[in-house]
């Protein structure tokens, strides 16, 4: 499996591709995604114009979220200067409270092959920020994380790297409602262990936090250990192990910990769990999604999306 | 109307068509093997009675049948220089299914044959009916002759690159035009048969394709098969690549295609004595699209939601383009490509047995009843 769809909806409202010729309307029901076509990468334009543009419509300073898509077509360029242009327009953007850099599908791009680059700066140019995903784990760092307003923070990778984990548990966002991290796979720059993760799964220093995502992961068993002995519990209403090589081994965690029962919701879909294991756990009354059965054995598993 | 079907017997499409033909009590039909045509066990100026429609089906799916053809191709490729397996060679091949190799000496030999039908139906025959020309049948079986056509009649096709080699060529070149990723087909293929959608960044590279290569006492052997392969080292791409570049190989860009439902898609339509109807929507998880890789077809009303009539109107004129570049053609399934962003529609393949659809109606009609209606219309 792979990410073959682009986002149709974000945050309650339909997304269109932002057209310079058709200009912005309707922004109360729509978000833009700002995403070089094949034509225009091949006509020379870059996301920069794109962007520029996007920033010289009468509705811009108005406009709540902006969704960067496919950016580039013929190189291995990076976020940076993207990043860099919207900051120039920050004065313009001051009402953006969401974004996601990075909807791309693999058509476009692998999403191991994404160049992302440093977003630390995007905090600063937009402290009202409440909303932020970001696909693509290569060159991504965070920086120091610190924000009030921010309620979702949201990482895509095919592979996380350590810095982003370290961050992530540094982070002063004492507001953070939703995290979700996508692990990925060791071919493609996750190389941290369960250990890595005490901090962000213990969740001490996300208080308000009531949706974790550890997901697309190699060590989903671990994960799935440690999260059922830790305390944040008492706090989620949902959590996401989903995508990853989870099976009766870390289920069993999950289904003997009694925090468990306190979620109102629990996502498990793409899991190697057996028929008798998912049984047990939907015995547990609570709700489940438990979608994607696979098969294979222990040292034939395979996250959903890492490539 | 009497209809004279040149295929393999046992093949579906045979069997379909003359079903529909038989639905029809009026109308009659008789079958051509191809074994017995290259054997010449049967001379078609025997077969050809006034008015007879002649249909020419698909070789496909027939060991021997392919053997055949391949011995029939040797002096055509001795002409243009390239390499060839003897006739003994060709007619004592073994059966090693779904192997990909000898390609442009079947092709070859395909043509040739295709030759002496139009030569033999002359002969029997003052006024020629054919419902695809052997000429029209043999252009579109070569991918690479089948766009240089279509871009001179401007109709909006992927760039391609000109005639590939092998591997350390086709990073220069794409290198050289930036282009990230592209389309390798072999120039004869039908189906995805040998199809691959290659893609570099950086110093990372990755082959998606249902090939499976095996190695043999040394040898590379290429095989179709069912399932979708990743290949990401580049010992294994280079050796892909220059196995199927001996080939013959049109690579054109890889424009990132629509996706519906989670999955990404493109068409296929049919165009009918110059109408476009019959229409599949093609949705896979991978780039190769192809229904027989266990990819499904989607269903129309969502497309009609997610691109609107007139866009579907628009690929439906942009399909009767291209098979108008086709003369002597009744029919043909033309596969379009949508873009990411849902506006750029550009025709990929035009495929002169591409009208297999089962179940699929237009008006009320199969395809093949369609053909029927069409090519009674144009004699009545």
């Amino acid at each position: 499996m792979t990410i073959n769809s682009n986002l149709n909806t974000f945050l309650g409202k339909k997304v269109a591709d932002f057209n310079t010729e058709v200009g912005i309307s309707n922004i109360d029901t729509t978000a833009y995604r700002l995403r070089l076509s094949y034509d225009e990468a091949e006509e020379g334009k870059t996301i920069i114009q794109l962007i520029d543009s996007f920033a010289a419509q009468p509705e811009a300073s108005n406009v709540k979220e902006i969704i960067i898509g496919a950016y580039d077509y013929d190189s291995e360029s990076s976020t940076d200067s993207l990043i860099a242009q919207l900051i120039v327009h920050k004065d313009v953007f001051k009402n953006v409270t969401a974004l996601f850099i990075g909807d791309i599908t693999s058509e476009e791009n692998e999403i191991s092959w994404i160049q992302q680059s440093n977003i630390a700066p995007l905090f600063d140019a937009f402290p009202q920020l409440e909303y932020l995903r970001v696909r693509g784990g290569n060159n991504l760092e965070l920086g120091e994380l610190k924000s009030a307003n921010l309620k979702t923070l949201i990482v895509e990778t095919g592979g996380l790297p350590q810095n982003v984990i370290d961050e992530v548990s540094a982070a002063q966002l004492p507001n953070l409602e939703h995290l979700e991290l996508w692990l990925g796979s060791e071919n493609y720059g996750f190389e941290s262990s369960i250990e890595d993760f005490k901090t962000i799964i213990e969740g001490a220093i996300f208080p308000k936090l009531t949706f974790l995502g550890l997901m697309d992961s190699e060590i989903q068993d671990e994960i799935a250990i440690e999260v059922a002995k830790s305390p944040i519990l008492e706090r989620l209403h949902i959590l996401n192990l989903s995508m990853g090589t989870l099976s009766d081994l870390g289920a069993k965690a999950l289904l003997e910990s009694p925090g468990i029962l306190k979620l109102k919701k629990l996502l498990l879909n793409y899991h190697y769990m057996t028929d008798e294991m998912m049984e047990n756990l939907k015995a547990l009354g609570i709700e489940i999604e438990m979608e994607d059965q696979q098969d294979g054995d222990e040292d034939d598993r395979y996250i959903e999306v890492s490539e | 109307m009497h209809f004279l079907i040149i295929g393999n017997p046992e093949n579906r499409r045979v069997k379909l068509f003359s079903e529909t033909v038989m639905d029809s009590k009026s109308d009659t039909f008789e079958i051509v093997s191809y074994l017995d045509l290259v054997q010449k066990k049967v001379f078609l100026s025997d077969k050809i009675t006034n008015k007879v429609i002649v249909r020419i089906e698909s070789p496909g799916e027939n060991q021997e049948v392919r053997n055949a053809l391949i011995a029939l191709g040797i002096n055509a490729v001795q002409e243009e220089g390239g390499t060839f397996i003897t006739e003994n060679e060709a007619l004592n091949l073994p059966t090693d299914h779904g192997r990909i190799c000898h390609g442009r000496q079947w092709y070859k030999g395909f043509d040739c044959l295709l030759n002496q039908i139009q030569k033999n139906v002359q002969k029997g025959n003052s006024e020629i009916r054919f419902m695809n020309s052997p000429f029209a049948i043999s252009t579109m079986f070569d991918k690479i002759e089948c766009q240089k056509i279509l871009q001179a009649s401007g109709v909006s096709i992927p760039k391609n690159f000109g005639q590939i080699v092998d591997y350390d060529q086709l990073r220069s070149q794409m290198m050289k035009s930036k282009t990230r990723q592209v389309f390798i087909k072999p120039a004869h293929s039908s189906s995805a048969s040998g199809v691959m959608a290659y893609r570099v960044s950086g110093d990372r590279q990755e082959i998606i394709t249902s090939v499976e290569m095996v190695q043999e006492h040394g040898q590379t052997k290429l095989y179709n098969s069912l399932k979708i392969r990743k290949y990401t080292w580049k010992e294994d791409i280079t050796n892909l690549i220059n196995t199927i570049a001996k080939e013959r190989i049109l690579v054109e860009e890889w424009i990132p295609k629509a996706s519906i439902n989670n999955r990404i898609f493109d068409l296929r339509i049919v165009v009918i004595n110059g109408k476009a109807g019959h229409i599949v929507i093609r949705t896979s998880n991978y780039p190769v699209t192809n229904l027989h890789l266990g990819n499904k077809r989607g269903d129309m009303n969502e497309l009609i939601a997610l691109i609107g009539l007139e866009k579907i109107n628009e690929a439906k004129e942009l399909a009767e383009k291209a098979v108008l570049c086709f003369p002597n053609t009744l029919y043909a399934g033309v596969d379009v490509l949508i873009s990411n962003n849902l506006s750029t529609l550009k025709v990929l393949e035009v495929n002169a047995f591409g009208d297999l659809l089962p179940g699929v109606l237009y008006q009320g009609d199969t395809t093949y009843g369609a053909e029927i209606k069409a090519i009674k219309q144009i004699y009545s």
